[in-house]
C-alpha cells in the first residue's frame, strides 16, 4: 500500500488537536535561535579558558521579581 | 515586551506585533500578555512569515526580554543581515514520519529478569521502527537538491526539515507525492509533511567578536 501523506499548512497544524500534529508543532518549539555567550580567555594567543552559556537577557529588577514569586 | 525575532527593519509588521530599533535590523516585538506560550509566540511568527517577511525566529519555547541587547550590535547585525540574505525567499517544509510508541512492546513483567528482557525486545521493536522512518524519508526526498537538516528521531518520531523557496512549494509537494505512490507504507507510521513554516532549523545565533586587551 503506497505511503498517506498528510499534507497541512501552518494554520491548519494550528487549528488542530490532532496528537501527531500537536507534537510536530511541539518539536518546531525549540528550534531558531538561541542566543548564546562564548568566552576565550587566552594569553599571548593561547586559549586558556573557554565558557559557553545561553543567555537569557533580562534586566535585574525582572529577574528579582521573577525570583520573588518564585 | 518581548522579543520574537529579527528582520528587515522597513517592512510593515502585522499587528499586534511591532518592530523595534533603529538601523536596517528591527527587533520583531509583542506584548507577553498577546502570546503567553511558546505555540502563540510560534504562531505570531508564522503571522510574520505569512506577511511576506523573512525573518530570523527565536526560538519560541524561551521568553527573550525585550533588551537593549537585542538590538544587536553593528556586527551581530551584519550577520543577521547575510542570514536575512540567504533565507530571502524561502521557507522551511517539515516532513515528519511518526508512531505510536505505546504499540510498542510494554515492558511490564514479574520479575526484574524478565523486565530486562522485555525492555530489551521494546528497544529492538524501537530500533527497527526508526530505522523504517529514516528510510522511508530518505527515500521520499531523494534526488531533492535543497538545503535540509540530518534526519532527526526522537522517541516516536523522525523529521527532515527542507528550506525551499515559497514559490517552490507546489512543485516540491507534487514530487514528494508522487514518489509516495511508489513506496510501500510501513506498519504503524504515518507521514506529515507541513510548511511552509519561517525557517527555524536554518538559523544560528548573531555572531560577533570583542577583543579586550589583557
Amino acid at each position: 500500500m503506497a505511503v498517506e501523506l498528510q499534507l497541512a499548512t501552518p494554520r491548519e497544524v494550528f487549528g488542530s488537536n490532532q496528537t501527531t500534529l500537536v507534537d510536530l508543532v511541539d518539536g518546531l518549539l525549540h528550534h531558531g535561535v538561541v542566543l548564546r555567550a562564548e568566552l576565550w580567555l587566552a594569553v599571548a594567543d593561547i586559549d586558556l579558558v573557554f565558557i559557553g552559556l545561553d543567555v537569557l537577557l533580562s534586566s535585574p529588577q525582572k529577574m528579582r521579581g521573577d525570583r520573588k514569586r518564585h | 515586551m518581548i522579543a520574537l525575532g529579527w528582520c528587515h527593519a522597513e517592512h510593515d509588521i502585522p499587528d499586534p506585533l511591532t518592530m523595534v530599533g533603529s538601523g536596517p535590523v528591527g527587533v520583531i516585538s509583542a506584548h507577553l500578555n498577546s502570546c503567553p506560550t511558546a505555540r502563540d509566540r510560534l504562531r505570531l511568527l508564522q503571522t510574520v512569515f505569512d506577511a511576506g517577511i523573512d525573518c530570523i525566529p527565536l526560538a519560541a519555547d524561551r521568553i527573550w526580554p525585550l533588551s537593549p541587547a537585542l538590538a544587536l550590535s553593528t556586527e551581530a547585525a551584519s550577520d543577521v543581515l547575510d542570514q536575512l540574505a540567504q533565507i530571502e525567499g524561502s521557507g522551511q517544509l517539515t516532513i515528519a514520519a511518526q508512531w505510536n510508541s505505546t504499540t510498542l512492546p510494554n515492558p511490564k513483567a514479574a520479575s526484574g529478569r524478565e523486565w530486562l528482557l522485555a525492555l530489551s525486545a521494546r528497544n529492538t521493536a524501537q530500533d527497527a521502527r526508526t530505522k523504517a522512518a529514516e528510510q522511508l524519508i530518505s527515500t521520499l526526498i531523494a534526488g531533492i537538491v535543497v538545503p535540509k537538516t540530518v534526519l532527526m528521531p526522537t522517541g516516536d518520531s523522525c523529521a527532515v526539515h527542507l528550506l525551499l523557496d515559497r514559490k517552490a512549494l507546489g512543485d516540491l509537494l507534487s514530487r514528494v507525492m508522487k514518489t509516495a505512490q511508489f513506496i510501500t507504507a510501513p506498519d504503524g507510521i504515518t507521514v506529515s509533511v507541513t510548511g511552509l513554516w519561517p525557517p527555524l532549523n536554518f538559523v544560528h545565533s548573531p555572531r560577533c567578536t570583542a577583543e579586550f586587551p589583557a
